[in-house]
């Protein structure tokens, strides 16, 4: 324990001290300080005194407070309201995002499978890739539907939680934001 | 014997769908909440205040930091609520003790005649109380009555520590003058 040297507290300090020390929150060293300015200053020791005698007489005869039990009734009854329509929200939010990521999807589809041009651009994708990676999203897309409708089963090939569906949803979206035009080789079908 | 879950723990079983975990919350919190709103709005009030902070919580807990402290943040809610009722009934004076208080003063099976002494002695101190000057006295309750350390207080009512406790200073300085003749009379 080191024993440095401290300043003695003046009385303002050692009146807050005091109040420190009775609500617990006076560190050791604070406290030996105080002690050590009690044992000196007979008008903070009155001062303690009086304190400690007026909280007394406060806490003794206040009247302890019940909350109401009807307000705890209703409180968990509205709170379990609540809590449902919060998930029932966040259920419609998740089957909005998969109806668009399904639409986008089947248009994407539509889109790279039918759009006719010439010649192909410098570094168009491979179309066989392309349709491959669409179909994989749709099958992210079903099972978050199945997941918003509660038929999702854990473990499942596609999915491994809602958050992966999710992941999966938010990269085939940058993924489409992302695409240059697709062309399309005449010889390909 | 299974351990008492921690307000962390009980707010994460009520995000989790179990509505029972904010009834243990209140449980734990709301008697001092309660006590503190009705020395500041009155018992009735209290009432109303009380299931408006925990309806707030409900709709505020996937959004509250859970390594803050839950008492202090229930009381920024509550006193927030509490100054709003104040404010809306004006300059009115403020209640120490409602009339409903009545009813939660009456202890079945005791004297009536100590129902009768502990009711005025409890009105007394009330009393004294509410003359308090508005500042010391919302310290003295968040104390007293909330139960919140001078640190929380401070950071409450966002006030330095030292004021936190130079207002608490001042109210015991008028409690114990308001409560002289009282504690002559509890002596004798």
């Amino acid at each position: 324990m080191s024993e440095q040297p401290h300043e003695a507290l003046t009385c303002s300090q050692a009146r807050n001290a005091l109040l420190l020390q009775e609500s617990a929150e006076a560190s050791d060293a604070l406290r030996s300080r105080l002690a050590e300015h009690l044992s000196a200053c007979a008008a903070c020791r009155e001062e303690a005194q009086a304190l400690r005698s007026t909280l007394g007489t406060y806490r003794t005869n206040r009247v302890p407070a019940a909350p109401p039990l009807q307000v705890r009734h209703r409180l968990v009854r509205e709170s379990a309201a609540l809590r449902r329509g919060k998930i029932l929200h966040a259920q419609a939010l998740r089957l909005g995002a998969t109806a668009v990521a399904t639409a986008a999807a089947v248009l994407l589809a539509f889109a790279v499978l039918m759009e006719p041009h010439p010649q192909p651009p410098p570094h168009a994708p491979d179309i066989g890739q392309l349709v491959d990676r669409v179909d994989e999203d749709l099958q992210a897309a079903d099972a978050l539907l199945d997941y918003a409708n509660g038929t999702y089963a854990a473990g499942s090939e596609t999915l491994t939680g809602p958050e992966q569906a999710m992941e999966l949803l938010d990269a085939f979206a940058s993924e489409l934001r992302a695409l240059e035009p697709v062309t399309i080789p005449e010889n390909s079908t | 014997m299974g351990t008492v879950p921690d307000d962390g723990a009980l707010v994460r079983a009520y995000l989790g769908g179990d509505a029972e975990a904010l009834g243990a919350l209140y449980d734990r919190h709301a008697p001092a909440l309660f006590g503190y709103l009705r020395a500041r709005v009155g018992a009735h009030e209290a009432e109303d205040v009380l299931q408006d902070t925990f309806m707030q919580a409900a709709r505020d807990l996937d959004r509250y930091d859970h390594r803050g402290k839950m008492r202090q943040w229930l009381f920024t809610l509550a006193r927030s609520r509490a100054l709003d009722r104040i404010r809306r009934r004006g300059r009115r004076r403020e209640r120490a003790l409602g009339d409903s208080e009545e009813e939660r003063l009456s202890h079945p099976g005791r004297d009536p005649l100590q129902h009768q002494a502990d009711r005025e002695l409890a009105g007394r101190i009330a009393s004294a109380v509410a003359v308090l000057p508005d500042k010391h006295r919302e310290v003295f309750l968040l104390r007293e009555e909330g139960g919140l350390t001078f640190r929380e207080i401070a950071d409450t009512l966002v006030i330095p520590l030292n004021t936190a406790l130079s207002h608490m200073h001042r109210a015991t300085l008028a409690l114990r003058a308001n409560l002289a003749d009282l504690e002559k009379e509890l002596d004798e």
